[in-house]
């Protein structure tokens, strides 16, 4: 645990002029986070084993573990502009976009002064050429005073080739959750031009919590 | 004095039905009395909903209830709306329940709780599991529509999530003929906490 610590407290956040440089230099459309210019980006870190072992069942629902989940539906996505077109079904959860807009946001219901662990993506991905990726974003905005929100990319997941049924995901390196100030949600990004249509769907999002780090 | 004795016989049975029938009812007001402090409820407006797909037309103006209003005026266009949600861990959900409008020559509708359930860790599809189901049909104006839940459903958070399901007729016709004839005011989740201090969380000592 005292190397994970150490990776934690060493985390290295991308400044706002990197972030602007990642977005400005997106020739690979496919690796965008479609989050404007002000976007943070932490990077993901490998973690210890022992660590990503807890992403297991364990004993779900008691006390001593401190560790709990939300979810997030494909279809409880909403596109990033309007009009927005898509299509959803329900037993698998998959939502696709089937217009030109390929971003869609999930508010995900977190716990205050909690440890976001993992996010998890279950997603459908039998076209090769496109993707389909869940992006954890941190929203935040001072107290009281006005001001720009200030946002932060905490992980991000994606299919790669077409693996048919996927699913894979990251550990989350963050300080506690701060609902005060911060709110969280899940972005999906589909193919450019929602390009793989049915074939590339996001089903269901998963984050990892835990009330000690 | 002669009628104390009586009086007192009467509330203690009365009192003891009410604990015997005990947390399966949603009609009055229970909040605070006892055998009822763990009762719980979450709701929704109806503009809270999650369309199937950008065909589906509705509105919410019609008298500022923050309603989902069905406005596919004709055939064609997604009928089906969700209200998607999880419980704390250890509760157990009794009852749904739905308010609505529902109008002359307006689409029936069928309204269902259903657990989806994914494996942990492995990319299969989730396992869809219905609860229970509801209807509304014909013309009741106003109505509330009610499901109950088995007392042994309680969430699995680190698997499930429950969504309640909304389906307004077919698309082979029209859902409503004017706005706010058919509608979706709001969605209410009962639950109850049997252990709200312990969370049924001891470990066994070893």
């Amino acid at each position: 645990m005292n190397s994970w610590r150490k990776v934690q407290t060493g985390l290295v956040s991308v400044a706002l002029s990197s972030a602007v440089g990642v977005v400005a230099a997106q020739a690979a459309p496919d690796s965008w986070h479609g989050g404007g210019d002000d976007v943070i980006v932490l990077e993901s870190v490998g973690g210890d084993p022992d660590f990503i072992g807890s992403d297991a069942p364990g004993e779900r629902g008691t006390l001593p573990t401190g560790v709990g989940w939300a979810h997030v539906f494909g279809y409880e996505l909403r596109g990033r502009t309007a009009p927005y077109e898509y299509a959803a079904i329900t037993d698998s959860g998959a939502h696709w976009c089937t217009g030109s807009e390929r971003f869609a946001d999930a508010r995900v219901d977190v716990p205050h002064n909690v440890y976001i662990t993992h996010l998890r993506l279950w997603a459908y991905d039998n076209a090769a050429g496109h993707d389909v990726a869940a992006i954890l974003f941190r929203s935040c905005l001072p107290t009281v005073d006005p001001g720009d929100p200030q946002n932060t990319i905490l992980g991000m997941v994606s299919s790669s080739g077409s693996p048919g049924d996927f699913t894979n995901y990251v550990n989350i390196s963050a300080e506690p959750t701060n609902t005060n100030l911060c709110s969280y949600f899940i972005r999906a990004r589909f193919g450019t031009g929602c390009g793989g249509g049915g074939e590339t769907t996001f089903r269901r999002a998963r984050i990892q919590y835990s009330t000690s780090p | 004095m002669t009628l104390a004795k009586p009086l007192m016989a009467t509330v203690a049975l009365a009192l003891a039905a009410f604990t015997g029938t005990g947390l399966r009812a949603d009609d009055i007001e229970l909040r605070g009395t006892p055998a009822y402090n763990n009762m719980d409820y979450v709701g929704w407006v109806g503009t809270a909903a999650d369309p199937s797909a950008h065909t589906a037309a509705y509105i919410s103006n019609f008298d500022n209830s923050s309603s989902y209003d069905c406005a596919n005026g004709g055939p064609g266009g997604s009928r089906l709306i969700r209200y998607p949600f999880m419980l704390p861990d250890l509760r157990q959900i009794h009852f749904v329940r739905i308010w609505g409008q529902k109008a002359d020559l307006t689409a029936d509708l069928d309204i269902r709780l259903r657990r989806s359930c994914t494996n942990f860790l492995h990319p299969v599809p989730p396992v869809m599991t219905t609860i229970g189901t509801t209807s509304v049909a014909e013309a009741p104006g106003y109505f509330s529509a009610l499901i109950g839940v088995d007392s042994t459903e309680m969430p699995d958070n680190a698997l499930c999530r429950y969504v309640v399901e909304v389906e307004m007729g077919s698309a082979a016709s029209a859902c409503a003929a004017y706005p706010g004839a058919l509608r979706i005011m709001k969605i209410r989740v009962q639950s109850s906490l049997t252990d709200r201090i312990f969370r049924s969380a001891f470990r066994e000592a070893f």
